[in-house]
Parts: C-alpha cells; sequence; structure tokens
C-alpha cells in the first residue's frame, strides 16, 4: 500500500517540513521530535480511534506507531510523502492491534474529552455518527480528508481505491452525516 | 448546512479530542538514534567526490603515520578492537594491534560453557574464531537447522574493521561451510551499550535488531530480543535488511517450508491450489513466532494466512474483498488515465465545490428540491458506483421490490434510494426509504436477494 502511494501521489504541501522534521528525529532530536507530535498526533490519534473505537487501543497504537516513526526515521528516504507513511504506520499498527484483540467496540464513552462541554458532546456526537452510521471505509475517508487533511487524491492512493471512488463515497457519507446532524 | 460548514463543524467538533501526551519511550529511543554519517555522505557526495576524498584522507593518514614514526616523542598508534561472536553462545574477544586475543568474555551462559574448555591467551582472533566455531559445531549449537552466526567488530578505525570483518566472515565459512554468517561493523556506542546492557545481549545483537527495525518498523525491539541469531538472521532476509551483510545460506530446515505452508493455510480454508492465485508465502516473525506468511487470492477476495513455522497451525486468517477496480475490465480506463490527470482540475479546486450539480444538488438547502432530484440522484450513484457486481446479481430494482415488499409498502410513488456495495466480501445493495414517517435501511445479499439487515425507524 505504501508503495503504491509513494509512487503515484503528489507532494504534499507541509511534507517538506515534515521531510525536515524526520531528518532531525534521525540524529536525535528530541525537540523536532516532539513539533512532528504536535503537528501530527491529534489527526493520528483520531484516525486510530476511528479504525479500534477503543481509547486505550488508540492510545497504545498512536504510541506504538511513534516509537516506530522515532525508529524508522533514519532510514526514511525524503521524498515529500512523510505524512502518508506515518499514517500508513498508524493504519498498519491498528490493524496489528484489531488482529491481536479480536473485538469491535462501539461505544465512545471512553473516548477522553476535557469536559462536559457543548464541544465535547458535539465531538462524541459526530464521532460516534462516523463510526456508527458511516461504513469503515466511508469513515476512513471522511476522517483522513476533514480532520486530517489529506487530499481525495492521497486518500485514493494510500486506500489503493480510484479516486472517483473515494470521491462519490465521500459525498456519500456527508450526505448521511448531514442528514443525521441536521435532523 | 453546506458541505464546507459541515466539513468545518465536523474538523472543530473532533479538534475536543485530546491526544495523549508525547511518551518519555519515544523521547528515549529519540535518543538513542544512531546516525549514520557515512551512510549519509554516501547518498549526498558523488562518487567522484569521494574518490577524491579518500584520495586526501590516504595522504593526510599517510602524513599522520610518518609522524608518528619520526617522532621520537609520539606512542605508537593504538586501535581499540573488539570482537563479537553471537550465535546462542555469546562471546567477545579484545584483541591488540597484533590481533593478538588479550581477553575472551562470556556473555551468556552458553558462553560460559564454550569458553570453560579454551583459552585463546596468545593466539590470533583468526586462531580463537577458528576454535571457538569449531568448538559450537561439536557442542551442537550450529547445525543444518540452525547455522546462522553474527561477527561484529567494534573498532575506531573503520576501514580496519570492515577488513577484520570480511575476513572473520571468511574463518567461519572455512571451518562450518554450511554456515550463514551475518557480519557488520561499528564504533562504539554509549545508547546501544546501554540498550544491550540492559536487555542482556551482545551490543552486536542489539545493532542487528536496531538494523531490522529501520528495515521494518513496526516490529518492536523487545519482541526480537528473545530470538535467536537465526531467528534475527531470517527475519532480517525478510526485512531486506541492507546494513549488515550476509554470507552463505541461511537454513529453513528446522521449519516446515513454504509448500507445507501453503497446504496448511488452503486447507484451513478449504480451498484447493487451482482456484487460487498471486500465491505468496515468506518465513517472518509475527504475533509471537516464527510463522509463515500466505498470501492469496481467490475470487474476489483476498486472504491472508499466518501459518506457525515449525508445525503447521494456522494462527490467523484474515480475508478481505479486493478493490472493485481488480475485477472490472472497464475501470481499467481509469489506470489508462495515468492518475487520473483529466481530474487534476478537481483537485485544484480543493473540495470539488464547482465540481457538478451532483455536490450542488446533495447540499442544496431546499430539501424540496432534495426530494424532487432523489429519484434520479439514485441513477447517478448507480452510475457513479464502481462496485462491481456479478453477472448473476439481481438489479437495484428487483432488490428495492424485496425490501418494499417485506415493509408491507405497496405506494408505488415511494421514493427510494439504492446503492451497491461490498461489504465483508459479500456484494450487497443498500436501499433506504421513508414511508409515513418511518425510514425504513435494508440491506439485500445482492446475489440471492436475501434481507441480511432490516430496520425502521421514526424519522424526526
Amino acid at each position: 500500500m505504501l508503495t503504491a502511494y509513494l509512487t503515484s501521489v503528489a507532494d504534499s504541501t507541509d511534507s517538506a517540513d515534515l521531510d525536515s522534521l524526520l531528518r532531525r528525529i534521525a540524529v536525535g532530536e528530541q525537540a523536532a521530535l516532539g513539533m512532528l507530535y504536535d503537528q501530527l498526533s491529534h489527526g493520528m490519534y483520531v484516525y486510530a480511534l476511528s479504525l479500534l473505537k477503543d481509547r486505550n487501543d488508540a492510545q497504545d497504537a498512536l504510541q506504538d506507531s511513534i516509537l516506530a516513526v522515532v525508529r524508522g526515521a533514519s532510514s526514511y528516504r525524503a521524498r515529500g510523502k512523510a505524512k502518508a507513511w506515518i499514517y500508513t504506520i498508524v493504519h498498519n499498527r491498528c490493524m496489528q492491534s484489531l488482529r491481536e484483540h479480536k473485538r469491535t467496540y462501539t461505544s465512545l464513552d471512553e473516548v477522553e474529552l476535557p469536559d462536559d462541554s457543548a464541544e465535547a458532546t458535539e465531538a462524541r456526537l459526530l464521532l460516534s455518527t462516523c463510526l456508527k452510521q458511516l461504513s469503515e471505509e466511508e469513515s476512513r475517508i471522511v476522517i483522513l480528508h476533514a480532520v486530517s487533511g489529506f487530499r481525495h487524491r492521497e486518500i485514493a492512493a494510500m486506500l489503493e481505491l480510484p479516486l472517483p471512488t473515494v470521491l462519490s463515497k465521500y459525498n456519500r457519507a456527508l450526505k448521511k452525516l448531514r442528514t443525521i446532524l441536521e435532523g | 448546512m453546506t458541505k464546507k460548514e459541515l466539513e468545518t463543524r465536523l474538523r472543530n467538533g473532533v479538534s475536543a479530542i485530546e491526544a495523549p501526551p508525547l511518551s518519555e519511550e519515544a523521547l528515549n529511543a529519540c535518543l538513542v538514534q544512531e546516525p549514520d554519517t557515512s551512510k549519509k555522505l554516501r547518498r549526498i557526495l558523488p562518487r567522484r567526490l569521494l574518490a577524491v576524498a579518500a584520495v586526501l584522507l590516504l595522504t593526510v593518514a599517510v602524513g599522520v603515520t610518518c609522524f608518528a614514526l619520526f617522532s621520537p616523542a609520539s606512542a605508537p598508534l593504538q586501535r581499540s578492537t573488539v570482537v563479537s561472536l553471537d550465535v546462542n553462545p555469546s562471546i567477545s574477544i579484545d584483541v591488540d594491534n597484533n590481533e593478538t586475543v588479550l581477553a575472551a568474555n562470556a556473555l551468556n551462559d552458553d558462553g560460559e560453557t564454550i569458553l570453560a574448555e579454551h583459552d585463546f591467551s596468545g593466539q590470533t582472533i583468526d586462531q580463537a574464531v577458528d576454535t571457538l566455531i569449531a568448538a559450537m559445531v561439536t557442542e551442537g549449537y550450529l547445525n543444518d537447522k540452525a547455522n546462522s552466526v553474527l561477527i561484529t567488530v567494534n573498532s575506531d578505525d573503520d576501514a580496519y574493521a570492515q577488513t577484520l570483518q570480511e575476513r572473520l566472515t571468511n574463518d567461519v565459512l572455512a571451518r562450518f561451510a554450511d554456515g550463514a554468517v551475518l557480519s557488520q561493523h561499528m564504533t562504539a556506542d554509549e545508547e546501544l551499550e546501554k540498550l544491550a546492557a540492559a536487555k542482556k545481549i551482545s551490543v552486536g545483537k542489539a545493532r542487528l535488531i536496531s538494523q531490522i527495525l529501520e528495515a521494518d518498523p513496526l516490529k518492536s525491539f523487545d519482541e526480537l530480543c528473545d530470538l535467536s541469531i537465526h531467528e534475527l538472521h531470517l527475519v532480517a532476509n525478510r526485512a531486506a535488511v541492507t546494513t549488515v551483510t550476509g554470507s552463505g545460506e541461511v537454513s529453513d530446515k528446522a521449519y516446515i517450508g513454504t509448500d507445507a505452508a501453503v497446504k496448511a493455510a488452503l486447507a484451513h480454508l478449504s480451498l484447493t491450489a487451482d482456484t487460487v492465485r498471486g500465491l505468496e508465502a515468506e518465513l517472518d516473525y509475527e504475533r509471537g513466532t516464527m510463522c509463515y506468511e500466505v498470501e492469496f487470492v481467490s475470487g474476489t477476495t483476498e486472504y491472508e494466512v499466518l501459518v506457525e513455522a515449525t508445525v503447521g497451525t494456522v494462527l490467523f486468517a484474515e480475508e478481505e474483498p479486493l478493490e472493485d477496480d481488480d475485477f472490472d475490465d472497464d475501470l481499467d480506463d481509469y489506470d489508462d488515465l495515468d492518475d487520473y490527470d483529466d481530474l487534476d482540475d478537481y483537485d485544484d479546486l480543493d473540495d470539488y465545490d464547482d465540481l457538478d450539480d451532483y455536490d450542488d444538488r446533495d447540499f442544496d438547502d431546499d430539501l424540496d428540491d432534495y426530494d424532487d432530484v432523489d429519484r434520479n440522484e439514485d441513477s447517478d450513484d448507480r452510475a457513479d458506483d464502481h462496485t462491481v457486481l456479478p453477472e448473476t446479481a439481481i438489479t437495484a430494482d428487483e432488490a428495492v421490490s424485496i425490501a418494499l415488499t417485506d415493509a408491507g409498502v405497496t405506494d408505488a410513488n415511494v421514493r427510494t434510494e439504492a446503492e451497491a456495495d461490498t461489504e465483508h466480501g459479500k456484494a450487497v445493495y443498500e436501499i433506504e426509504f421513508t414511508v409515513d414517517a418511518t425510514e425504513y435501511d435494508y440491506k439485500i445479499d445482492a446475489l440471492t436477494g436475501e434481507i441480511l439487515e432490516r430496520s425502521a425507524e421514526a424519522d424526526d
């Protein structure tokens, strides 16, 4: 999957910065790791949550992924695809976790939210709607585009789907979400 | 709500979810990164420049040597060299400038066993390695099923270390012709030494593991620590590690072999070899054990099966539907468009706002208009959808009819939405319609017409 991505996708706008951070991580610069984490951890965590549907497993997957990124930083060859490389690691970690645990959670009550504010309620509603009402592929596409900022073309390459399929699934998913949220 | 508003709401909404803080473990792992400057230099500098640099270095080296020889006050140049041998016995050997053994130390219990019967003082490093390999063969540590030896030369003289590494590899293979040698050289690395001490393994083994992790970041240091050098050799081959040199053929005789693994995988799924394609089987370390990773495709399903490598038990089997375009000749055209160049403009428009009426209609705030075009949209959806149904599949209209009949709906004017999809390898129609403020959702098996799921909810 990663290889397919590396060979077929145009540069991401922030990839040069990530390439540079990875180079610095490879020589042991902790500050660079902190910057990379600040930049990507939220999207990575939400993506892991969307795949695993369990807070603890998603946290473990995030930490394991970051460790893998650190250890792989020196072997990563800068090709402007750093973000996709990192998300592929998250994806693989999550798939491994699913295989190991052989379980599926649908409850998001345990998802760590700052408080019971309106924002937290909205977040829980949106995420649980994403997970319960959309197919796995639809929620994956929505999270990757709307939350993590990948272009549809990049998602098509990452998930090895034709671009028109990603487009139509994305539009359909948003339609479902709108119907539910406005309902 | 427009599409952009919905996306913004989604983005802002999930921003309340907090990722956990960066772990100490990751920060510490960052600290122990080992910058391979020589590799980077090679990547950055063209070959010719390297040649010039080598000549310059040689000139400087000759100068330094001459100075050392002719300066009465200068001490003789001292190299600090430690050779370590890992099989299961792990032994480190300190050698002086003349390659005479200064000391040999056992790094584990098996190493103690081997060293108890030998005294290497005064011998050359080549003699010591020859004796040790002979002893390990005699004691059964090296045999036709586990034939791997790891040689690590730790020296502050990189060029010398490489030469010694190559020579000792030949020494091992001269004594044990059926052996498989992994060899590497390194300079002192305090962090790696700390890590090796904490895990009670040799620095050479710690370096080998770190090189495997660079090639395959999805494995962990801890799980690889428990593996023998022979197992690590197999894993390193699977991960295509290029920073450790391999010589000789690593034995897989301890395992059932790829043919038997494939057979076990197919039997587990009640499939036969003639019904599958794209068959691949490779030995790897997964789920805490050595196993064969068998992958193949049957029909429209892709399978991955993990077969335990010594007895052939199936540990895990996963199936996934192949993506639709894999089987649709019509869709090959998309591939031929070379990454959808004609769609480039859409990308540039960011979010496809101007794409077509489809989007505008989708997110039109006027629900009446939306309803009016609903039926048309069905056909659009079907045309747009690339789920490929088998020729024997029922039509969308037939699926709709099955759902309406089941719901007891006879009103021919009920608006329906039908969408073909693939779920868990099964082609399905998803049917939605609303009657008297009740929203119905159906999933119908596209091959048999069987109702797989049904739900009816009050439409708020």
